[in-house]
């Protein structure tokens, strides 16, 4: 039956693959048709002049005149993208199935004040260098409504995800997780208690407007020791005209009855014209997820967040102030939370997990409670048209409480807690020449963090002092860009209390990290780049102090005191093609070589206790090889097609002990085929999409460091629909999404998930997102 | 100007006050379990055999477990006691466990060969064992090991050894002479 099935999947991959080339063949479009429009201001409905039309495909720009009319004839049906700027204005951007004559609105957003202009100006010229397709718009965004940050990054080729059941994910770039990749949200880096595998990043992905993840060493102006990669969440920009608008946007999904509930409303006040804000809220419940055969007991969660952002500008500066709540409890499967070794046995060989249950919202024990507070704030002041400063302050408090039953302990009082505590000051100086090719900053970060424990010990109690220097130099000249970075880092570390002491142990971490990088424009379509690069990462004090039994997995994980920094060597290829109309195709090629290399070992003994037996690991250093490669292309078909395919792969290997590392994602690919359906003029964005994800077994693998075996690869089939319906004087449109993940409810496990020992994955899903956006007029007096 | 910015005052304070007012005051106690005890009854001489593990789970010194040495063809009481021996005065973790007798069982496993054999001589609310007092009888000469497994069966104890979570599980070794 299973070899059917797989036999099946893989047929309904090759038939889908000739249906795209014969799509791909017939190509016979009119030429005649014509697309005219006009363009208003998005604040006070105002005809725009002498704003451009770009039409990328075409290479062909157009002025608005006085009535903001525009018009083009002789086009041929097609995709295609338009860039609407005005020098006032923000550029935006519309993508357009063209198939008959077009009569198009388009309304941009004026901007009142010079520092805008200058970020703008800077971000169009950003667009078009190294690492193109690295970036997760709004319009994604708002279709994993409800997701977490992991899911949603998943859209980028070469991320993977890590995860722990169905509710927490942790993005994996590279092949690296956790504590290798760094977040930097609004400006502040994110900093919980990411060493865990089962924590994910505590963030509320609605509050984003972009998030850019940056594979390469030119990660240098955040951090140095994202070794992995480097994730860049920007929020939503405030409003900057005076009005009030807000979303509610609600989701629901029938594999754990998941609903969401998404509240925003934003607004700048007519008398207070330089002051902008924005409140948001995010409250989602969720019971207990289901696989095909059964539920998994206690794996509900209810994740509730807030936020508040607020803006002052004048013209030469801008203070900015933020403040992010997320709170999330989550129930812990009941049948991952196994005592030892031969729990772990009993649950892997049993077919379904012993401990069953039915659909219910109820959280019990075991279960996390987890929160993390934000604050932000960031003064920037234009010092004249070329320099400008920023200042920032963040502090953080994050929050985890682990409960558990423990013989000898209450339920209502925590197993474990941990209190983190960091502020955070940065400042940086931008500059650039009159010409605009060159620019650099100039930075300096700071940051002391304090962390607190109570109850059962696994990570230490300490204080960090870090303290980094850099700048970063970008100059183009032609067809040719050259970009480099370098930095210095000093960092503090005071141990004040580990499992068997409380005497303090001090350590100090330095080092420099550097970068190059190359560009060439080989035409308008194609960008290659080169990049080189060396960094470090000192090691974390759990890897240094940690001490206890790891949930879930059933094993003991032991630090070592003894641990030297790492040392990343990396160098990288990238390279783009956008042709627009027909080809899209990207492709990054990757090394990293890590001397001290700092991995978790299989002890051969297991460490023997009352509760039984655990494989012991412990923290060793080696030197290890990340080569890989993520590919994207994508093909515009006629007549509305489109079709997809990205892949990614990792090579992990353990170059002392001459084998593979653990938990490295396997090969990995996704192919997608999409439809525009053409219905109405105010009906935009009607796309239907099949999406077939193939993923191997992983068979690079160290038998002996791994509990039991690798599960087998899979096929999963989904589908996504959307659409955007636009409304009179209302400027952004309402989009309702459909999708159905697993249509074929396959039963599989992931190797890249910790609860693969247990349960199989979800089951299908239908999903509903609907995001009704509303503006509330003010009167004119 | 400064009345435009006043709006600021409010938040900075909560902002501040985020930053001193809450440090946390966890405690460290850690709740260990570290000693099972078995008391072997026989005629009134009680023989007491123990596995003791004072620093816990963890990378730290294995735990000792004591060799159970019987006589042949006897009926022994056993009673089992669980303590926490990192604490002074040592926690007695035993009663706890009676309390929750319907969501824990002790489970013995007597390897093949060795002749002994297990009865529960305790039930909870619901007419399950317990295994906190049993009957133990020895029979000839022989060696093998009994495990003790407690198992954490919160609303799904049914007898069934592979269900929940092992709170316990030591495997000594007994000699019968």
């Amino acid at each position: 039956m299973t070899i059917f099935a797989t036999m099946l999947h893989r047929y309904i991959y090759i038939l889908l693959l000739f249906v795209f080339a014969d799509l791909y063949a017939q190509t016979n479009e009119p030429c005649h048709l014509h697309i005219e429009g006009d363009i208003l201001d998005k604040d006070n409905q105002q005809a725009i002049e002498y704003a451009t039309i770009y039409i990328k495909e075409l290479n062909k720009a157009i002025n608005t005149d006085e009535n903001g009319f525009f018009q083009l004839n002789d086009i041929c049906a097609g995709f295609y993208t338009l860039y609407i700027s005005h020098l006032d204005c923000e550029t935006d951007t519309v993508k357009l199935n063209l198939y008959k004559n077009e009569h198009i609105d388009l309304f941009i957003k004026h901007k009142n004040h010079e520092l805008d202009a200058i970020e703008i100006k800077e971000k169009r010229k950003e667009d078009k260098l190294i690492n193109s397709n690295n970036t997760i718009t709004q319009q994604s965004i708002d279709k994993n409504g409800g997701n977490n940050l992991g899911a949603l990054l998943k859209e980028i080729p070469g991320v993977n995800t890590l995860n722990t059941g169905v509710g927490i994910s942790k993005p994996i770039i590279t092949g690296m997780h956790s504590i290798r990749v760094v977040t930097i949200n609004d400006g502040v880096r994110q900093e919980g208690q990411q060493w865990g595998t089962e924590h994910a990043p505590e963030i509320d992905i609605n509050t984003a407007g972009e998030i850019q993840v940056e594979k390469g060493a030119s990660a240098l102006i955040y951090s140095h020791d994202a070794v992995g990669g480097l994730i860049i969440i920007k929020p939503k920009t405030l409003r900057n005209a005076p009005g009030l608008n807000g979303a509610i946007a609600t989701n629901i999904s029938t594999v754990n009855w998941r609903g969401g509930l998404n509240m925003m409303l934003e607004g700048q006040f007519k008398k207070t014209p330089n002051w902008s804000w924005r409140i948001q809220s995010n409250n989602i419940r969720a019971g207990n997820t289901r696989t095909p055969n059964y539920y998994l007991k206690n794996t509900g969660f209810n994740e509730n967040d807030f936020s508040f952002f607020t803006s002052y500008f004048r013209n030469k500066w801008k203070l900015n102030l933020s403040y992010k709540f997320y709170n999330l409890r989550l129930g812990i499967f009941a049948g991952s939370h196994i005592g030892n070794l031969s729990d772990l046995l009993i649950a892997y060989n049993a077919s379904e997990p012993l401990d069953k249950d039915g659909f219910r919202y109820k959280i019990n024990t075991p279960r996390q409670n987890i929160e993390h507070h934000t604050a932000n704030l960031d003064f920037t002041f234009v010092l004249d048209e070329n320099n400008k400063m920023n200042i920032r302050y963040g502090f953080q408090f994050n929050k985890r409480q682990e409960f558990d039953k423990i013989l000898g302990r209450s339920t209502k009082k925590p197993a474990a807690e941990f209190y983190l505590y960091t502020h955070s000051a940065d400042i940086d100086w931008s500059a650039k020449n009159k010409k605009a090719n060159y620019k650099s900053i100039l930075g300096l970060n700071g940051m002391y963090q304090n962390n607190f424990y109570g109850g059962t010990y696994f990570i230490p109690e300490y204080n960090m002092k870090n303290i980094g220097i850099y700048s970063f130099h970008k100059y183009t000249k032609n067809k040719w860009t050259l970009q480099g970075a370098l930095r210095g880092d000093i960092s503090f570390l005071q141990i004040s209390k580990t499992k068997k002491s409380d005497t303090i142990k001090n350590y100090t971490w330095k080092g420099i990290a550097s970068n190059i990088a190359v560009g060439y424009q080989i035409d308008y379509h194609t960008n290659i780049s080169v990049s080189l690069g060396s960094t470090w990462r000192a090691p974390h004090p759990v890897e240094l102090y940690s001490d206890g039994v790891h949930h879930g997995t059933a094993s003991v994980e032991i630090g070592n005191v003894n641990l030297k920094q790492e040392r990343v060597y990396f160098s990288s290829l990238d390279f783009s093609y956008d042709e627009g109309t027909r080809h899209k195709v990207s492709i990054t090629l990757y090394n990293k070589y890590i001397a001290n290399y700092i991995y978790l070992f299989a002890r051969e003994k297991p460490v023997l206790t009352i509760r039984g037996a655990f494989p012991a690991f412990e923290y060793r250093q080696t030197n290890a090889n990340f080569t890989g490669a993520d590919i994207y292309y994508k093909i515009d078909l006629s007549k509305g097609f489109d079709f997809s395919q990205k892949l990614s792969f990792v090579y992990a290997y353990n170059i002392i002990d001459k084998n593979y590392l653990p938990f490295i994602p396997p090969f990995n690919t996704e192919s997608k085929l999409s439809y525009i359906i053409p219905i109405h003029k105010k009906i935009d964005d009607f796309k239907i999409s099949f999406i077939g994800t193939y993923v191997s077994r992983q068979n690079l693998t160290n038998r002996t460091q791994e509990v039991v075996a690798n599960p087998k690869g899979y096929f999963l089939l989904g589908f996504e629909s959307g659409l955007a319906i636009h409304r009179k004087k209302q400027q952004e449109p309402i989009t309702l999404y459909f999708e159905i993940q697993n249509m074929l409810n396959t039963r599989y496990r992931d190797y890249m998930n910790r609860w693969r020992y247990f349960a199989d994955e979800a089951g299908i899903n239908f999903s509903i997102k609907l995001k009704i956006p509303f503006n509330i007029n003010q009167k004119t007096n | 100007m400064k009345n435009k910015l006043s709006f600021l005052a409010p938040i900075i304070i909560v902002v501040l006050s985020l930053t001193f007012a809450c440090k946390p005051d966890p405690k460290n106690e850690e709740e260990l379990i570290t000693t099972l005890k078995l008391s072997f009854t026989n005629g009134g001489s009680t023989q007491v055999f123990e596995f003791k593990d004072i620093d816990g789970i963890g990378g730290g010194a294995d735990g000792i477990t004591d060799t159970v040495v019987l006589d042949s063809n006897k009926v022994y009481a056993m009673t089992v006691s669980v303590l926490n021996e990192s604490e002074t005065p040592s926690e007695d973790i035993t009663s706890e466990i009676r309390n929750e007798s319907s969501d824990h069982q002790f489970f013995y496993n007597v390897s093949s060969g060795l002749n002994l054999t297990h009865t529960y001589n305790d039930t909870d609310a619901n007419g399950l064992p317990i295994g906190l007092s049993n009957t133990i009888s020895s029979g000839n000469i022989s060696n093998g090991t009994l495990r003790v497994n407690l198992k954490h069966q919160p609303e799904i104890k049914d007898g069934n050894q592979n269900t929940g979570e092992s709170d316990i599980d030591v495997t000594f070794v007994v000699y019968i002479k």
